[in-house]
């Protein structure tokens, strides 16, 4: 029974994931007739220049953008959750998206460029921007890490993350002060969040990364599910728990800070997507609710994405519509938590 | 488990106690205790008396502040956390974020010194699992959620999650608090039978004496001076011990009718 209802889960989630990806692929603000797109994908030219370009070196890039951070992002939520046993930890409320956009700040800015036109680099000089949002987000997780010994209270914790986020926030802007006009520009629009800046030369980088942070996410099921149960247990159970949470948190923070510096601080998805996860699937354990948060975050990016750029309006910034889709689903599950069986 | 008289853990000049800054507060010095193998031994003490840190430090889950514990001879410092999980098993108060599994998915975790990488049951870990939930009369609610039992059967769950763990001992700490007298009896008989029937080594804390006393082996009692006396659980209730377990004067152990007034 219980794997039956894995299956129609997954499977209805890959099924909304394709479907979500093919109309992101035929709806835009140029109209492009799909049987031109089935062309393009099959490498053949439709015979208008433009719309090979835009399906090939915008739209398709941008699907898989968004659905790889859709992904990564939700797992990342998945695993904080766990790691701080706290069901309203995510990376953007914990401020880990904040450090990771620091950490890109300063790099972009000392280096002469603007916060968020990574796709105006080299592969070279994006991996300096990628490791400086890498070591931006793994500072915010060790402040955090430092503080739960403290503090330990859950909510707490969220108010300093909220804190940190904003302080970085408020950094990142005084550093702008100091970039051109148009830096200006691009660090307001990466703000906003976007799945067009990857482009297709950084889409191997990007994918390989994520795909690798995901793989390293499946192999810890076992520890994650143990720590359901508490520090006390998992140790009693075998697993070392200090390693557990430090390889736990270096792959939270490869994720976040990966999809942040180049989508900017995409807030929501990492929150929200382990609850969907865990209601559509009834249940608390990690091998199931891994490969689930994976394929629900994929489709919610690619919802914003299709709100974004599929109708005949200008783009809709994504952190637009993330709190839209998720807001509603907190305060569900905030009324709901007497009732709700993974709070109890 | 064979020589009823062997002691499986043993501890020499313990001292155990908690850090408070740099300040080290000392709850129970110059502890020499052994938990004999097979039996079912209680820990009792007022609240605050020290039986959680005792249990904490015999658990591994703090290091003691002095002095060395050893199970089958060997100092459980230097054992390996694999190894460590298959020689003891733990059941504690704290408060577990698993309300979405199910009684066997539960006590299935109790394998995950057993299983490879991903944790995969093979078939003996399902038979295992459940023989288990089983052992513990929670057969008809094995596929229920944990969120759904009642406090009772949510610590049978745990004693089950500790048998599948497959220890020789199993320490509980204060497995019948918060619970109501029948379900604290159902929960003592369970841990008889997990001594008698199934061969483990049980230790508990409570300050619950009133229903202990008459289901165990052996007792070890914390006095109001810190000492900790051991012995069988007849040779202590005469001894008069428990009589020094309160504050001087507050109240008296009443062996005819087994509790305090």
């Amino acid at each position: 029974m219980m794997t039956n209802r894995f299956a129609i889960v997954m499977a209805t989630g890959i099924i909304l994931m394709v479907a979500l990806a093919v109309a992101c692929l035929l709806m835009g603000s140029v109209d492009i007739t799909p049987g031109a797109v089935w062309n393009i994908i099959r490498g053949n030219s439709s015979g208008n220049v433009a719309w090979d370009i835009i399906v090939t070196r915008s739209r398709l890039p941008m699907i898989a953008t968004a659905a790889l951070s859709g992904a990564a992002l939700a797992v990342a939520g998945l695993l904080l959750q766990t790691t701080f046993a706290n069901p309203l930890a995510g990376p953007s409320i914990l401020g880990v998206s904040g450090g990771a956009g620091l950490g890109v700040a300063v790099v972009m800015l000392c280096t002469g460029g603007a916060v968020g036109d990574l796709a105006g680099l080299t592969i070279g000089s994006n991996l300096s921007v990628l490791m400086a949002a890498w070591l931006g987000a793994g500072a915010v997780l060790a402040v955090l890490i430092a503080m739960a010994g403290v503090v330990r209270s859950n909510t707490m914790l969220l108010i300093v993350g909220v804190l940190v986020s904003y302080l970085t926030g408020s950094v990142v802007s005084l550093l702008n002060s100091l970039a051109t006009e148009e830096g200006v520009h691009n660090y307001v629009a990466w703000g906003f969040g976007t799945f067009n800046a990857v482009g297709l030369d950084h889409l191997p980088v990007f994918a390989i990364i994520i795909g690798l942070c995901l793989v390293g996410a499946a192999l810890l099921v076992k520890p994650l599910n143990a720590m359901l149960l508490g520090d006390r247990y998992a140790a009693n159970l075998g697993v070392n728990v200090q390693s557990a949470r430090v390889t736990l948190l270096a792959i939270t923070g490869m994720l976040t800070a990966t999809v942040t510096a180049y989508c900017g601080p995409i807030g929501f998805v990492g929150l929200v997507v382990p609850h969907i996860a865990r209601l559509a699937l009834a249940t608390s354990d990690h091998s199931r609710l891994l490969p689930c948060c994976a394929v629900s975050g994929a489709c919610v990016t690619l919802l914003c994405t299709l709100i974004s750029t599929g109708g005949n309006h200008g783009i809709i910034p994504i952190n637009a519509l993330t709190p839209i889709i998720g807001v509603p689903v907190i305060i569900y599950i905030i009324l709901n938590r007497r009732r709700i069986s993974y709070f109890n | 488990m064979n020589c009823e008289l062997e002691e499986i853990l043993t501890t020499r000049d313990l001292a155990v106690g908690y850090r408070d800054g740099k300040r080290v507060k000392r709850l129970l010095e110059n502890v020499n205790l052994g938990l004999r193998s097979g039996h079912l031994t209680a820990l009792l003490g007022r609240n605050g008396a020290g039986k959680s840190t005792l249990l904490r430090a015999l658990s591994r889950s703090d290091k003691p502040i002095e002095g060395s514990i050893t199970l089958r001879g060997i100092d459980i410092g230097t054992l390996s956390n694999a190894e460590w999980s298959r020689l003891v098993a733990i059941v504690t108060t704290d408060r577990i974020a698993a309300g979405a599994l199910t009684v066997t998915e539960l006590v299935a975790l109790g394998r995950q010194p057993y299983t490879g990488l991903l944790g995969w049951l093979d078939n003996d870990d399902r038979d295992i699992v459940a023989q288990a939930v089983n052992d513990v009369g929670l057969n008809d609610k094995a596929s229920r959620y944990i969120s759904s039992l009642s406090d009772g059967e949510r610590q049978k769950a745990m004693v089950a999650r500790a048998l599948a763990q497959q220890t020789p001992i199993i320490l509980l700490d204060e497995p019948t608090a918060f619970l109501d007298v029948a379900s604290r009896i159902e929960i003592l008989r369970l841990l008889r039978h997990v001594t008698d029937d199934l061969g483990r080594t049980v230790l508990l804390s409570t300050h619950d004496v009133g229903q202990t006393l008459t289901v165990t082996d052996d007792l070890w009692v914390i006095d109001r001076e810190g000492r900790v006396h051991s012995g069988a659980a007849h040779t202590i209730i005469d001894s008069g011990v428990l009589d020094t377990v309160f504050p001087n004067g507050t109240v008296r152990f009443n062996p005819a009718r087994m509790e305090y007034e």
